[in-house]
């Protein structure tokens, strides 16, 4: 610091403390670590000396032993598969029917004019407010949670889908018919493919919304599932499943955006996720 | 008088009583180039929509290719399909391991980026992608609805050069809609000059000298269009 370069020391700290920070945000999920670190000491403190009950705030060790016991009775596995089998039904149920309607609404002006209302209209209707009506007409288990799926994913999917075929540029679907192609040809060469990044942003907005909402419906309408072994630990007073279960949920929603995300990468749909 | 790839007699052709064509006769002969300038707004898109079929005349007698490929002002590549996709989709196949289209890519000196997609090629090229995808097809009448508007002088430049290399490998009738004179006069055979709206043929200029000319030879055409035009 005494050296004749006083000036030419300070930029050298700088340099210094910059590229250090710079080099620990490069460590690829570092940051994140870090910080997930950093909540898990503050909650194992808070559990430790916070007074609370075991019931209201578990320690993470023990949602690490709860986890640890519901994964070896097997009860964690047969909840996650019945939660995935019901969202893949509901949700796929969806998909098959409302990109298709999306398709048509998108085409068809006279369709749109008489159904786009309804569509609105059941959009901005919580699906949870369908749980009555499932449980009278479905009875409990798979397909009361199914249907509340269906209709929590199936207006969302046929607006996103309808507003992607309006905004296809009307040059490439002018190109399309220069070169030849007509009708189906044109909606499976240029519709689909001119909608299909805006779809699969849909995909993934709506299965997030499918993974929400079979929690909730399993709550009240289900016998298994992730939903209801909420519902089930908190009966029991067992906060440390609660817990374990609840971060199951979190992951797998996160593992399911993901796997949709990956479409993007896609070459063919490249162009419309920012190159 | 069958020799003709297209003609004009008389049309006459107006939107919501706004007349746009009035008697507009036009005749282009197999492997013509001819370019169509006027002043802004004078129907030339009305024209190149009706030499296209994507409208019918109100009036007088249009005969037109039942095949024409058209070059847009905006970019027209499908972004989904690769380079060689989108000149496949030119020869009316979906096969990119074509013969043809090795031959369409070499051409048009695109070897080396058959597998990028739009988004990662430059403007200039992709209006090459663009006239190889027309010229590959085809299509007896090419419409080119001022396709170099967008590039920077030097690239038009280049395209033009490119242009007139592959017509003079593949020969193709082609009406060229331009704001540009100077391309006018150093592309076409003839110079088509329309009056304002409605429009009519104001005046023709036949150009002799070979393609592609220097723009000197064709200086005199240039001067003439543009008193045609200012007054």
């Amino acid at each position: 610091m005494s050296t004749p370069g006083a000036a030419a020391a300070r930029p050298a700290a700088i340099a210094g403390r910059a590229p250090l920070r710079r080099r620990l945000a490069g460590v690829p999920g570092l940051p994140a670590v870090a910080v997930a670190l950093l909540a898990l000491v503050l909650w194992s403190a808070l559990a430790r000396w916070g007074g609370w009950a075991d019931y209201v705030l578990p320690s993470p060790a023990q949602v690490l032993a709860g986890l640890g016991e519901d994964l070896a009775s097997g009860r964690l596995a047969t909840d996650v598969v019945a939660s995935l089998y019901r969202v893949m039904l509901g949700y796929g149920l969806a998909c098959a029917l409302g990109v298709p309607c999306g398709l048509v609404l998108g085409h068809a002006p006279l369709a749109r004019a008489a159904l786009l209302p309804g569509v609105n209209f059941f959009r901005a209707l919580s699906p949870l407010a369908w749980i009555p009506f499932a449980i009278l007409w479905f009875g409990i288990g798979d397909v009361p949670v199914v249907f509340l799926i269906f209709m929590a994913t199936f207006f969302p999917l046929v607006l996103a889908v309808m507003g992607a075929v309006a905004n296809v540029p009307p040059i490439w679907l002018r190109v399309g018919r220069e070169y030849g192609l007509r009708g189906p040809r044109l909606l499976a060469h240029v519709t689909l493919p001119a909608i299909l990044p805006q779809l699969i942003t849909a995909l993934r907005v709506t299965v997030g919304l499918a993974w929400l909402v079979v929690v909730a419906a399993e709550m009240v309408a289900g016998r298994d599932g992730l939903g209801f072994a909420i519902w089930d630990a908190r009966n029991g007073l067992r906060a440390d499943l609660l817990v374990a279960r609840m971060a199951a949920i979190g992951t797998i929603g996160v593992v399911l955006d993901a796997l949709l995300g990956r479409l993007t990468r896609l070459p063919g749909v490249r162009w419309g996720h920012g190159g | 008088m069958g020799a003709e790839v297209c003609a004009l007699r008389g049309i006459v052709q107006g939107y919501a009583g706004l007349p746009v064509l009035d008697e507009l006769w036009l005749t282009v002969l197999p492997g013509e180039f001819v370019a169509v300038v006027g002043p802004s707004g004078c129907g030339k898109s009305t024209l190149l929509n009706l030499l296209a079929g994507f409208a019918e005349p109100q009036a007088g007698e249009l005969h037109r290719p039942v095949a024409t490929r058209m070059v847009h002002q905006q970019d027209g590549l499908l972004p989904w399909l690769t380079a060689a996709g989108n000149i496949a989709l030119g020869l009316g196949s979906k096969d990119e391991a074509d013969p043809r289209l090795s031959g369409w890519l070499r051409l048009a000196g695109l070897e080396a980026f058959a597998g990028y997609y739009p988004h990662q090629l430059s403007g200039g090229m992709r209006r090459r992608v663009e006239l190889a995808r027309v010229l590959a097809s085809p299509a007896g009448l090419l419409l080119l609805d001022e396709p170099f508007a967008a590039l920077d002088w030097l690239t038009r430049r280049r395209i033009h050069a490119e242009l007139m290399r592959l017509l003079a490998l593949q020969p193709r009738a082609v009406v060229l809609v331009t704001h540009d004179i100077e391309e006018a006069v150093t592309l076409a055979d003839r110079v088509i000059v329309l009056s304002p709206r409605p429009a009519r043929v104001r005046c023709e200029l036949p150009l002799d000298a070979p393609r592609p000319r220097p723009l000197a030879a064709a200086l005199p055409a240039m001067q003439r269009i543009l008193a045609e035009l200012e007054t």
